[in-house]
């Protein structure tokens, strides 16, 4: 059975849906990978066949406009601007290399922001499911508040929960005059009131990539809604690290790992002189892993602290004694998957869920909101992670649940059910 | 709570054109620097694409930067797009030209 999978975003989206692909692949779909052209080795090294999808994710999340995306996620009104008078054209184009990405197949996988999983399956009468890392808008739970829009410290009850998921729903009405347009001229669709989309994309099926001894499953989600353990993406080659890094790691204690991926805020030299302040404040070293954000990149840098453009988590986390990071679903469930005590400054989207998550389960500190950073308290927390044994402890024990679930199989396992129009055959 | 609905953009006093085209150099200079380029010479006929390399996810980059500076509303698909696609080039005295509209200076 042929399977696409449409994943759209940055290296935290795209890379467990990759995951999930190379799963899938395994267990006997004939899988193609439709992402952006950034994500094409990657694709091409599990061995998945690859499409490309229109724009390029690091030139995107590397400059201004990928924090006022973030930022603007908090304001309808902004929210819906930026898309209608910054994004109209791309947008447009994008849906229209998803459709393409989405032709002769008999089965769509796709990530739940761009307004495309409604749409596909009415046109194209196939299966279309939702894979996604973390909670998304339309789905409203009681559980916790929505972290996307909410302040990181109200914990009001369940009622108050479920009110911040449904006054959330209106971002999801993102690009609808692109959507209109898209149906009319490229699906041959009516266009169709936003509501009744909406209805529609909740009775997908959606599978959700992290685990549930991190996350319990939200209490309202539907039975079609499923939480299958973390998609982690092993390598297929072993990476070569740079001479200077590994003569860092060797010249000294095991250094704390500091990555906000794209996440800089507005300013990335303020953020990085935070950092490096609290660095020297802490007495730790220092290891800054720039991303598409560039943290420390232009910086100089004293003797504790080494940068690196980017490093494969999978191969620097057994190597740090603590990480630090922006609190994205990717950077979290890595932390946690090796056991390293970690804490999130969350700048955006649903980063303070995963931070506080952290805390919760004992494997790190609370998260600081990157709004209220200062290199005091970075500087407190980073002692912090990094000499209670608590913390290791913890960590390590999620650390071990984790080495137990497989994500990744359970969702083929599901989606074989779903996917499988044969009938059980009944023993006679 | 978060602010549902309203406008985080604070107007600030409007800014002259001297200042806008000021605010327009500190940002194309951020964005050339960004790339390690030596930013110089940029006039109001330099050509945004043509002799400066700044492609069309860049120049939504710097919008949102004047967005920020300014603090008012910039319309970006108005001025960069005409019948569906992005215009071939833009000279930095047009960008100037629109964003003075814009602020209404």
């Amino acid at each position: 059975m042929r399977a696409t999978v449409i994943a759209i975003g940055s290296r935290g989206d795209v890379q467990p849906l990759v995951s999930l692909a190379s799963g899938m692949s395994a267990a006997g779909f004939d899988i193609t990978v439709a992402t952006h052209a950034d994500f094409e080795t990657m694709v091409r090294e599990h061995g998945l066949k690859f499409r490309v999808i229109e724009g390029k994710s690091a030139d995107f999340y590397g400059g201004a406009a990928a924090n006022a995306l973030a930022e603007r996620l908090r304001n309808k009104k902004e929210f819906l601007r930026f898309f209608e008078q910054y994004m109209a054209l791309f947008l447009d184009r994008l849906l229209i290399s998803c459709w393409e990405a989405a032709q002769d197949t008999d089965a769509v996988l796709c990530w739940p922001w761009t307004r495309i999983a409604p749409s596909l399956a009415a046109r194209l009468k196939i299966p279309v499911i939702i894979v996604a890392v973390s909670p998304v808008l339309h789905l409203p739970t009681w559980s916790f508040a929505n972290p996307y829009q909410e302040p990181l410290d109200l914990d009001l009850g369940p009622l108050y929960n479920r009110i911040t998921w449904l006054r959330a729903t209106a971002f999801t009405k993102l690009g609808q005059v692109q959507v209109d347009k898209w149906r009319e001229r490229t699906l041959g669709l009516p266009a169709e009131p936003w509501r009744a989309e909406l209805r529609r994309l909740r009775r997908l099926p959606h599978l959700f990539g992290f685990s549930p001894s991190v996350l319990p499953r939200p209490v309202g989600w539907a039975e079609w809604i499923h939480v299958t353990g973390y998609w982690f993406l092993d390598r297929p080659v072993e990476w070569k690290p740079p001479a200077e890094l590994e003569a860092f790691l060797a010249a000294g204690p095991a250094p704390v790992g500091i990555g906000f991926s794209s996440s800089v805020g507005k300013s990335r030299a303020t953020t990085t002189k935070i950092t490096l302040d609290a660095l020297e404040r802490s007495g730790a070293r220092g290891i800054l892993i720039s991303g598409f954000g560039g943290l420390g990149k232009g910086a100089s840098l004293p003797e504790n602290v080494f940068a690196v453009r980017s490093v494969p988590y999978d191969w620097l986390l057994p190597r740090v004694a603590a990480m630090v990071h922006h609190g994205g679903a990717g950077s979290t469930s890595a932390a946690l998957r090796f056991g390293v005590p970690s804490f999130a400054i969350p700048f955006a989207y649903e980063q303070a869920l995963w931070g506080k998550r952290i805390a919760a389960i004992g494997a790190g500190v609370s998260p600081i909101p990157a709004k209220k950073l200062t290199a005091d308290k970075l500087a407190a927390s980073i002692r912090e992670v990094m000499s209670r044994d608590d913390l290791r402890r913890g960590a390590a024990r999620i650390a071990d649940t984790l080495r137990h679930e497989d994500g990744v199989s359970v969702a083929v396992n599901r989606l074989i059910r779903l996917l499988d129009p044969r009938p059980l055959a009944i023993a006679v | 709570m978060a602010d549902w609905g309203r406008s985080t953009q604070r107007m600030k006093k409007a800014s002259t054109s001297e200042e806008i085209w000021g605010d327009i150099i500190a940002v194309i200079s951020e964005l050339l620097e960004e790339r390690g380029e030596v930013p110089g010479g940029i006039g109001p006929a330099t050509m945004l694409n043509a002799d400066l390399g700044i492609s069309s996810v860049e120049a939504i980059h710097m919008m949102i930067m004047l967005e920020d500076r300014l603090q008012v509303p910039l319309n970006f698909q108005e001025l960069a797009v005409r019948d569906g696609e992005y215009v071939q080039d833009l000279s930095a005295g047009e960008l100037h030209r629109f964003v003075a509209a814009s602020v209404g200076s």
